[in-house]
């Protein structure tokens, strides 16, 4: 009898905590907006701090992650080497900043190969994809520290000396919220309407 | 003699005529180059090649003359995670449609000879192991053409 009420009590108690937790939760952080599971689309909650590295883009200028910051981003990770995967994202991320043209989304490309893509060379590949978008390069320990806290996995294959490799990426596009947190991930493979429903819906669900 | 001559110019007749005939047994149609900045090292070509023939027929080499190297790779995803599968031995089986597309299969071009600009007319020379040789030329151009998006 005295074992029933004992476990009643406990399981009373340990309610409220979860209650409270939600409670607690709910005010920083809104309900979790969901995609379909089949769309693709992890949604992050709560949001990860993208970290305080600082890169350099196109121009030679230097890039802080905190530059993120007043916009949504969508980004991707790549090497201006890659034949096939990184142009047809680009090109779709191309088409999706067409679509959405009246909306003020950044759109970046970050070299996991900044032995190879120099600002120089990024400069010539984003005019030819696309000038608007911004090309980021810079210290591998600065690139690692970010692909480490956002959770983009890459390995080299083939012959890094004779700078005949390949790089075997995360190919996911991250949508980095205004106040400069991940908040989603876009999975491969890309059409223009789901990279463009995915990142309209969340800017317009957790606004700025 | 003549009699042996006789035969042995029909036997290489016959021969040149299987030839002629085997070129419609495996067709290649589609082709494009995708653009790339010039000093582009690597680059893709895709186009949808199809086999005629009942049977299992390999691709011995695919060379272009515009690029030291040419292979057939196919882009793939696992858990998010691109890789890039060289595809060797090349081989398509009776009937089978093998379509070269973003994303997926295609003709991964290494090193370019010259910088290849938009609108030229890249030259492909794919040969099978039936014999069969086959030449293209596929132009660069930005995206696929119209039809055939996905």
């Amino acid at each position: 009898m005295f074992k029933k009420f004992k476990i009643l009590i406990i399981s009373l108690a340990l309610l409220l905590i979860v209650i409270l937790t939600m409670f607690l939760f709910q005010q920083t952080e809104p309900v979790p907006f969901e995609f379909e599971s089949s769309a693709g689309i992890p949604v992050m909650s709560p949001a990860i701090a993208v970290p305080a590295v600082t890169l350099l883009d196109q121009h030679k200028q230097a890039f802080p992650m905190s530059k993120l910051k007043g916009n949504w981003n969508l980004m991707f990770f790549g090497f201006t080497n890659c034949p096939d995967i990184c142009p047809t994202t680009l090109t779709t991320m191309k088409q999706v900043e067409k679509r959405l043209t009246e909306q003020n989304f950044r759109y970046i490309f970050v070299s996991l190969d900044p032995k190879r893509d120099t600002s120089d060379t990024l400069k010539e590949y984003m005019e030819f994809l696309n000038p608007d978008f911004i090309g980021l390069t810079g210290d591998k320990k600065n690139i690692d520290k970010l692909t480490e806290a956002l959770g983009i996995i890459y390995d080299f294959e083939g012959d890094t000396r004779a700078d005949d490799y390949l790089i075997n990426h995360y190919a996911a596009i991250l949508v980095i919220d205004p106040q400069a947190r991940l908040r989603a991930h876009i999975l491969p493979p890309h059409s223009v309407d789901k990279v463009a429903d995915a990142i309209t819906k969340l800017s317009h669900y957790y606004g700025n | 003699m003549l009699k042996r001559y006789i035969q042995a110019t029909f036997a290489i007749s016959l021969a040149s005529f299987s030839i002629a005939h085997a070129e419609s047994t495996i067709t290649i149609k589609d082709a494009w180059v995708r653009t790339a900045p010039p000093s582009a090292k690597v680059m893709a070509a895709y186009m949808t090649i199809t086999n005629h023939s009942p049977k299992t027929i390999r691709v011995i080499n695919i060379n272009s003359p515009q690029f030291k190297q040419v292979e057939l790779h196919q882009s793939v995803i696992n858990d998010g995670m691109m890789r890039m599968k060289k595809i060797e031995p090349v081989s398509l089986k009776g009937h089978q449609t093998l379509a070269l597309e973003p994303g997926g299969y295609h003709l991964m071009l290494i090193k370019p000879v010259h910088p290849i600009a938009k609108g030229e007319q890249v030259r492909f020379n794919f040969s099978f192991d039936n014999g069969d040789k086959l030449s293209l030329t596929a132009q660069t151009k930005d995206e696929m053409a119209h039809g055939h998006h996905h």
